[in-house]
């Protein structure tokens, strides 16, 4: 599933004042691929990945991924492509608290038809590739910083999307589970040929990938291609 | 999404802050208490007096001598001439004396009331025999006693039966003077318990033929007429035609018009309370989406992730919705239980006091005039609508906020702490 990026821009209006943080992005993230995007903060990364996995609208410009066209689409048509397509992991993990690992793996499921007893299924076979057959029933809060994030992985992969976006999806952990996250990330990009596309400000990373694009003042600075897909 | 799983969401995020949902249903259970409790209770005093009315005959009126002086005295004269008026079924003149029966060492205030006993039950629709008969036209002796003769406190004590016989210590005045006697009467019947009644208590009388009363009372004259109308649209007539002719000589009551009053007293005092009771549910609306608003403020970050995750803005408002019908519900049910209570307690405390005096014209009879019955009318269609009521309250105020929460950016909600 690629991902077509033409001439993005995004401006946030606060209290009459207008912030750029897209001056204006055009790239292309192929199918397949494992794609780092680097910046320094403030650059605007997160606010591409966010447009990406269509949390936000563009203010101008358009994406495609997978021939749908974001920024033409509708809010209905925005959330079925965040529930069909694409899957988030996101540095806080986004859990929610008063809801059991299993159960916050079922809630992507719970917008798609299909029976209680299917979504269970599929939600603890996604639990046991992660990993965490043994903790379902625990609530974040007794869950450790790489557990929460590999029951939001869970999360992820239960709708099998066809793309992974995680913004800085190893920022909370120790080097020893970031490595299990991205070994386990980079295993589905190379076995089931999800597309993955990391925010990461890690260079270990990024060497990992097999592009980066380098972000920096709302710019595309340069793309640095790793791997030929 | 299916509904179920809507209101399974919303149920979770419910009881996940019991102490709000609590604090909030309680809110809500006042107005349909008050609904349910005042409603019922105010029909069930409705019902109990119009029974009570109907029983005394709606279309009976009570025509007696007026005590300023002028009066008109009530002869055969003056019966036929009332009973010759349009709109007049019957005319019936009656003596009424007052008197004691002795129970043990005690005595009990009773009236004597002599008339044309054929023609008790077309004036009093609701008296019914629990033994014995109405005495015939002929049977000067007998009489037919009221179910509370000998029993004032309505116990199991039976001291009167048919061919028992019943003895009266009267006193009645002729001629300026008091005439005081004792007279004695074989029972022929006794009537059910009849209840309180309007300007008479049967329950505390002892019915007796007119030719009888005329030998107690030694009069000509007699205490008043019972008229009977053809129809309850005739009371009116009869009544200013009564007044056209004898002016302040004869005084008319119907029982007809003393319901009406207090229909429109009820309909009154029921719009007022109804009125308070829908106050209270307004309150509860806004309570109710008060709570909602902090409900999606403090939720806010929750829905960017059910966003995040592919809920549609429909999904999101209906568990939100959901959530405050829920609430509603659940402060209905509750609200109605506690209605229930509320109408008898209402019943209980009030229903007591609302005896009428009885056993004399405007003059009580010595004893304590029964307490209406009265029993709450609380029909399943109230309790049915006041829940569908709280439920709709409950999903209307949760509207807005429901819709604020819909429209939600999802990354500026996942940006909310």
């Amino acid at each position: 599933m690629s991902v077509v990026m033409e001439d993005v821009q995004k401006t946030y209006s606060t209290g009459g004042y207008a912030t750029a943080a897209l001056l204006g992005i055009t790239a292309r993230i192929e199918s397949g691929e494992f794609a780092c995007i680097m910046g320094p903060s403030g650059s605007g990364k997160s606010t591409l990945m966010n447009l990406l996995g269509a949390l936000d609208r563009p203010t101008r410009g358009r994406i495609i991924v997978d021939g749908q066209d974001l920024s033409k689409s509708s809010d209905d048509q925005l959330a079925d492509f965040r529930n069909r397509k694409v899957s988030f992991i996101f540095q806080s993990y986004n859990l929610i608290n008063r809801l059991t690992a299993l159960e916050n793996v079922i809630l992507p499921l719970l917008v798609k038809e299909g029976s209680k007893t299917d979504r269970i299924r599929a939600s603890m076979k996604a639990l046991e590739s992660v990993g965490l057959r043994h903790r379902v029933r625990h609530t974040p809060d007794r869950l450790s910083g790489g557990e929460q994030q590999r029951v939001a992985m869970a999360r992820a992969l239960v709708t099998k999307p066809k793309i992974i976006l995680g913004d800085e999806p190893t920022g909370n952990l120790d080097t020893k589970t970031a490595e299990s996250v991205m070994d386990l990330l980079k295993q589905l990009n190379r076995d089931r040929g999800l597309t993955l596309v990391i925010v990461t400000h890690s260079a270990d990373i990024a060497k990992q990938a097999d592009k980066i694009l380098y972000v920096r003042d709302g710019l595309l600075e340069k793309v640095d291609v790793r791997k030929k897909n | 999404m299916k509904v179920q799983m809507m209101v399974t969401l919303a149920w979770q995020a419910l009881i996940s802050r019991k102490l709000r949902a609590v604090l909030t249903i309680l809110g809500i259970v006042v107005g349909p208490a008050l609904i349910v409790g005042l409603v019922g209770a105010t029909e069930g005093f409705k019902v109990s007096v119009e029974e009570r009315f109907s029983n005394m005959g709606l279309n009976t009126m009570f025509v007696f001598r007026s005590f300023r002086g002028g009066g008109t005295n009530i002869d055969f004269r003056v019966v036929d001439q009332v009973e010759g008026i349009r709109g007049v079924a019957l005319a019936v003149p009656f003596y009424r004396i007052s008197g004691t029966v002795r129970i043990g060492s005690d005595t009990q205030s009773i009236t004597v009331i002599a008339l044309d006993l054929s023609k008790l039950q077309t004036i009093f629709p609701g008296v019914r025999i629990r033994e014995g008969e109405i005495p015939g036209v002929s049977a000067l002796n007998h009489a037919l006693v009221g179910g509370g003769v000998g029993d004032p406190e309505g116990g199991q004590t039976v001291l009167y039966t048919v061919n028992s016989v019943v003895s009266t210590d009267f006193n009645t005045r002729v001629g300026g003077e008091t005439i005081r006697g004792t007279r004695s009467f074989v029972v022929s019947g006794v009537m059910e318990p009849f209840g309180q009644g309007f300007f008479i208590n049967p329950d505390e009388t002892i019915f007796i033929n007119t030719l009888a009363g005329q030998s107690l009372t030694r009069q000509q004259t007699f205490s008043g007429i019972f008229v009977v109308a053809r129809s309850a649209e005739d009371v009116d007539l009869v009544i200013n035609s009564i007044q056209e002719r004898y002016g302040r000589g004869l005084r008319v009551f119907a029982s007809s018009t003393f319901l009406n009053s207090i229909r429109s007293v009820n309909e009154g005092i029921s719009t007022i309370l109804t009125s308070v009771a829908f106050m209270a549910v307004l309150v509860a609306f806004i309570g109710i989406m008060t709570t909602m608003f902090t409900s999606v403020a403090e939720r806010t970050r929750e829905i960017g992730i059910l966003k995040s995750v592919g809920f549609r803005k429909r999904h999101i408002m209906g568990i939100f919705l959901a959530e405050s019908s829920l609430t509603g519900l659940l402060g209905g049910i509750v609200g109605v239980g506690l209605g229930i209570v509320l109408s008898y307690t209402v019943i209980g405390i009030f229903g007591g006091n609302l005896g009428v005096g009885g056993g004399g014209f405007g003059r009580r009879s010595g004893t304590a005039p029964p307490a209406l019955d009265i029993a709450p009318v609380i029909t399943p269609e109230l309790l049915i609508g006041t829940v569908l009521l709280a439920l709709g309250i409950g999903a209307l105020a949760g509207i807005l906020p429901a819709w604020r929460a819909s429209k939600l950016i999802p990354v500026e909600a996942l940006k909310h702490e």
